[in-house]
């Protein structure tokens, strides 16, 4: 986690901006009803907000119940084709309450792949969605110096579901020896991580508690509830074209012939209609 | 239409036309950027946009990854951040509208009539390709505004002028450099060190050549244009340390862009990128282009604009990585070259034609891999070689049928 800290100046940008967009529907929900609460109806407020949440508080879930939670579901989707893709990733689960629910998915990304910090700030601001990357991204390194990076995907909530889209690119490997013309890159399956942000301790076994960043402004931790019955779908994958590397040989010679015939046919103009 | 066009050949019309004409881009950009996915702004420009969000923060312009130019640049595009996201855009056409002034002025400079030169200065001004490069927001406008301004004060004779503009032209992008031999070779020729066509042993002659090479003139052009460019790079060293050294020079220098672009030497950078070899590979691609320029400088910088045109396309023909936008490097200098052409308009067509269909079949299966996914990196190189091919013919043939400069004098003087 310090190293997302470490990486805190490069979001300078995301926390910027953090007032303008970032309020989310469940944000302004949450302070409307804080503020109606105390300012006129403070008294009562606390019977009814007793009555309602003491009980949970007992068990300690946030007003999660099992049941719905057995109900989520996600699917990752690859579009597009070649080296320029979309990641999309769907939460389904049954109608119910989501108040103040947050939804968080850590990715894992491959070394193969990459995610340009640069187009995820304009992605902010034409959809609002959210990408917090673990560390520093090489834009340009080809896939075997590259290493394997955590993003964190805060999806918005769209027709009754969450939905996030998350630009990547391929980067370029290794050539082949063995005749191989692609390579597969494999992503992975997000984990699913919840909270509500009306309860900060969370304890709802045999569900693990995740400690991730609460917001994509990284400043503070939250502990996070992880769905697990989710993992054991297969990864979804992408091919990446590979060269050939066994045509080393005839592709230095013909540079080598092109090049030599273009310099000659050049300097033989030049001399003939240069003045020395 | 006959007075439309004829109307259009009027210098201060032209150039308002061309001018309007870029704003209505640059506001079609800010409609498109608004209102569709596809982007029109150039991604680069976000680049200079981010690195002066920095300097305005009091951080280094290298903070944003990828930004590999001077920190002037960056310096210069503060007002994008204080004033309005716009203004680098306005600054590049107003450059793009000022590069064909200087054309228009070098023109008159080698005796064309304002009509004419308003004809072949329009093919600068009413092309889309540059339009549509500066409005985007890329800066290539300023370095050909430097590059022409260099030229025309140095056929002005105003050498101080001119070295201030090559140092800082130099200083902006590393490719002009270059044209220090053509220049020292002009400059020595100006001082009257020519004409020693005494029969001397070869070596006294190569001493006599190096000796003629110090004169006034060039000790004046050398001392200026290199105190700017010492000058800036000192500051900015001083300013942001050895990452504006990497950025902006030696990144250049050894850059080895392995991902697919014009370059014929890609493919084999690509699959030999792991050798041990590579570095000498790199080394010996050096060669070819070294060897073009020095024969280039030798032969034709009695006209310096031929031989800055043919310099920049051998250079950017021949480089080790070569994108679209390094093609207005040498295009700038076209319509300078263009009047002294003695081919028939079909064939200058048809070698135009031929240009663009090299682009064509390249970037063909380019799209095919990097937007398909097909394998397509044999036909890529093959379209790469082809253009190189290609290109190296367009030159012969501007080579072939160029008139010289001193013999229309000649002729005049008949």
């Amino acid at each position: 986690m310090n190293r997302i800290l470490e990486w805190g100046p490069s979001f300078q940008f995301f926390r910027k901006h953090k007032t303008l967009r970032a309020a989310t529907p469940f944000f302004f929900f949450f302070i409307q009803s804080n503020l109606l609460m105390f300012v006129f109806l403070s008294p009562c407020a606390v019977t009814v907000y007793l009555v309602l949440f003491g009980s949970t508080r007992a068990e300690n879930n946030c007003g999660l119940s099992r049941t719905w939670l057995e109900t989520l579901s996600v699917t990752v989707d690859i579009k597009k084709n070649g080296f320029h893709r979309e990641l999309v990733t769907t939460i389904g689960f049954s109608p119910g309450s989501l108040d103040g629910l947050e939804a968080l998915l850590v990715y894992r990304l491959p070394s193969g792949i990459y995610i340009d910090p640069y187009q995820l700030a304009s992605l902010k601001e034409d959809t609002g969605l959210q990408v917090l990357l673990s560390s520093p991204v090489d834009l340009e390194a080809p896939a075997h110096l590259s290493k394997k990076v955590t993003i964190f995907v805060y999806p918005l909530l769209d027709q009754g579901g969450f939905r996030a889209t998350v630009p990547i690119h391929g980067r370029y490997h290794k050539p082949s020896l063995a005749g191989k013309s692609f390579e597969l890159v494999k992503i992975e399956h997000p984990k699913l991580i919840l909270r509500t942000n009306t309860c900060t301790h969370l304890s709802f076994p045999p569900y693990k508690i995740f400690d991730a960043p609460c917001s994509v402004h990284n400043l503070s931790t939250c502990q996070w509830l992880e769905i697990q019955h989710l993992e054991k779908q297969d990864p979804v994958s992408l091919e990446i074209p590979l060269g050939d590397g066994s045509l080393v040989a005839p592709v230095c010679a013909g540079n080598l012939l092109v090049i030599l015939l273009c310099c000659i046919i050049l300097s033989r103009s030049i001399w003939k209609h240069g003045v020395f | 239409m006959e007075r439309v066009v004829s109307l259009l050949m009027k210098k201060h019309v032209l150039f308002t036309v061309s001018f309007f004409v870029r704003l209505v881009l640059v506001g079609f950009g800010v409609y498109q950027d608004r209102t569709t996915v596809v982007k029109y702004t150039d991604i680069d420009y976000h680049v200079f946009t981010d690195a002066a969000r920095f300097i305005t923060q009091g951080q280094s312009p290298y903070n944003r990854s990828t930004y590999r130019y001077t920190p002037l640049l960056a310096w210069i595009l503060t007002p994008n951040i204080y004033l309005n996201h716009v203004f680098g855009k306005l600054l590049f056409i107003t450059c793009d509208v000022l590069s064909g002034h200087v054309i228009y002025h070098i023109l008159r400079q080698r005796g064309l009539s304002c009509e004419a030169a308003c004809r072949v200065c329009s093919l600068w001004l009413l092309n889309p390709l540059p339009a549509g490069v500066s409005s985007r927001g890329n800066a290539e406008s300023v370095l050909a505004v430097l590059v022409l301004a260099t030229l025309l004060c140095l056929e002005l004779n105003r050498l101080v002028t001119a070295a201030v503009l090559y140092g800082l032209a130099v200083h902006m992008k590393i490719y002009p450099v270059t044209y220090v031999l053509p220049i020292a070779l002009s400059l020595q020729r100006l001082a009257g060190g020519e004409d020693s066509r005494v029969r001397l042993v070869w070596w006294r002659r190569a001493f006599g050549f190096l000796v003629s090479l110090l004169n006034k003139e060039l000790l004046l052009f050398a001392g200026v244009s290199g105190m700017v460019f010492c000058g800036l790079n000192l500051l900015f060293y001083y300013m942001y340390g050895w990452d504006f050294l990497q950025e902006t020079y030696l990144y250049h220098l050894t850059r080895r862009d392995i991902r697919h672009n014009f370059s014929p030497y890609f493919y084999m950078l690509y699959l030999t990128a792991e050798s041990p070899w590579s570095l000498y590979l790199g080394l010996a691609a050096f060669l070819p282009q070294a060897l073009l320029l020095l024969l280039v400088s030798l032969a034709f910088h009695r006209d310096l604009a031929l031989c800055w045109f043919l310099h920049t396309s051998i250079f950017v023909s021949f480089n080790k990585v070569c994108t679209s936008q390094y093609f207005l490097w040498y295009l700038c200098l076209l319509p300078v070259v263009l009047p002294r052409l003695t081919m028939s308009p079909k064939k200058g067509l048809g070698l135009l034609a031929l240009w663009f269909a090299g682009q064509g079949i390249w970037l063909a299966p380019a799209y095919f891999l990097e937007f398909e996914g097909y394998n397509t990196f044999l036909l890529i190189w093959l379209a790469g070689l082809l253009f190189l091919i290609i290109n190296s013919f367009i030159m012969v043939q501007i080579i072939n049928h160029y008139k010289p400069l001193h013999t229309v004098k000649s002729l005049k003087a008949e």
